[in-house]
């Protein structure tokens, strides 16, 4: 039935199954029930299928970026989507994406793209109100990516609020991204399993960031705070993660 | 250059990259539409297509040229899918036999053919909602040769079974969702 109702049949075998749909009711039934539900859809079918969200556009253009030489990036990308005003950002940015390949190796040069994956998360992050559930957003991650991570709840005293978690394609999709807010203000707490590296504490434009690791999965705490600010949240991630 | 890393860096080799991504982002609209179905959540949704471009820009040399680009990008798609199932506890969906049957008997007595019937009353809210509560088997193979108008060799290989089952699925989702379109205007 399915081939004839699509067309995908010979002349001969359509003329055949016609015959016998004229004298088997049943089957006629069948064939106009099929029929007509194959219609509606294929009529409406523009309805069905909805516009991908432009946020979803620009996050998958992005991926692109990574493939283009350095001069059409800007065009690809256009950072001033994501706000990237200040210079030496942009310059430090460049400079990741011209050493892609060692950016694994330098932690200068890891906290530059993770930078970059911090601004444009927040920019195209959309909280779905109030405080997510660290159970949840642990279980989301574990079941998506298969990453068995301990995920630090709210902290109402130092007034942070867990937003939710994002895979983020920094070092190809191998880190997980946790969103928050520390008095208004975004963090990130980046968590990348089955790395390791040596803990620095590293200054990068506006930004400050910590890593840290341990049972083979690297932290990297990024905000836009003073170090001193972004000491007891440090110090309450390294607590709760251990 | 690092990035460029195992790509040719001639005028032939950037062109057909760029040909190659102009290609894959101009099926956002319809991998979208198709992972909204399968998640039935929007963010789900557009985590799932994320993950798919990023796999399919990171096994681009993969690829045949020439080969059918929109079939590769929903076999990525539905594989992404089916992974990320399979780590999730989900419930089973029953399938009744006798819904699929119910289906054959049409409408009686009425002048319109069943056709002219359900494009004339069929609401665009109640057809999202029909397809919706079809079993993921059934509303997979409907969306992707009424909707997306793969082949059923192509289906089958997205899918990972027979083709034979494929037309299967397409002819019983296609009746299942005939009796509730049906039942939507007798009440």
């Amino acid at each position: 039935m399915t081939p004839y109702l699509d067309a995908e049949v010979g002349i001969r075998d359509r003329e055949a199954i016609e015959g016998h749909l004229g004298g088997c009711p049943q089957c006629a039934r069948r064939a106009a029930a099929e029929g007509g539900a194959r219609r509606v859809v294929m009529v409406k079918a523009s309805i069905l299928s909805p516009r991908a969200p432009d946020a979803l556009r620009l996050r998958c253009a992005a991926l692109t970026a990574r493939r283009v030489p350095v001069r059409a990036r800007w065009a690809v990308f256009g950072w001033r989507v994501v706000g990237l005003a200040t210079a030496s950002l942009v310059v430090v940015g460049l400079a990741a994406t011209l050493l892609y390949g060692v950016v694994t190796h330098s932690p200068t040069l890891l906290v530059a793209e993770l930078t970059i994956d911090h601004l444009k998360c927040f920019a195209f992050f959309e909280s779905r109100g109030g405080q997510a559930d660290p159970g949840a957003v642990a279980n989301r991650l574990q079941a998506d990516y298969g990453w068995r991570l301990a995920i630090p709840a709210s902290l109402p005293r130092e007034h942070l609020t867990l937003l939710g978690a994002r895979r983020c394609f920094s070092t190809d999709g191998r880190v997980a991204h946790v969103l928050y807010r520390h008095g208004g203000r975004p963090v990130s707490l980046f968590m990348m399993p089955k790395t390791t590296r040596e803990a620095a504490r590293i200054a990068f434009g506006v930004h400050v960031a910590r890593i840290w690791s341990r049972d083979q999965t690297t932290y990297v705490l990024l905000g836009s705070e003073s170090e001193p600010d972004l000491q007891p949240i440090a110090s309450y991630f390294q607590a709760s993660l251990f | 250059m690092p990035f460029m890393r195992g790509r040719r860096t001639d005028a032939d080799g950037g062109a057909e990259a760029s040909a190659f991504e102009r290609g894959t982002l101009a099926c956002i609209d319809s991998l979208y539409g198709t992972a909204l179905r399968l998640t039935a959540n929007p963010a789900d949704a557009e985590d799932l297509v994320q993950d798919t471009y990023l796999k399919a820009f990171r096994a681009s040399d993969q690829f045949q040229p020439g080969t059918n680009l929109k079939a590769w990008l929903f076999t990525i798609l539905h594989n992404t899918f089916l992974n990320r199932r399979r780590r999730a506890v989900k419930e089973p969906v029953a399938v009744e036999p006798e819904e699929i049957e119910r289906a054959a008997v049409g409408l009686p007595g009425n002048p319109e053919t069943p056709e002219q019937l359900l494009l004339r009353q069929t609401l665009d809210a109640d057809l999202q909602a029909a397809l919706d509560a079809l079993p993921d088997a059934f509303r997979q193979a409907v969306w992707l040769r009424d909707v997306e108008e793969f082949t059923y060799a192509e289906i089958a290989a997205m899918l990972d079974v027979p083709i034979g089952t494929v037309m299967s699925r397409i002819s019983r989702g296609r009746r299942m969702l005939y009796e509730r379109l049906s039942a939507v205007k007798v009440h």
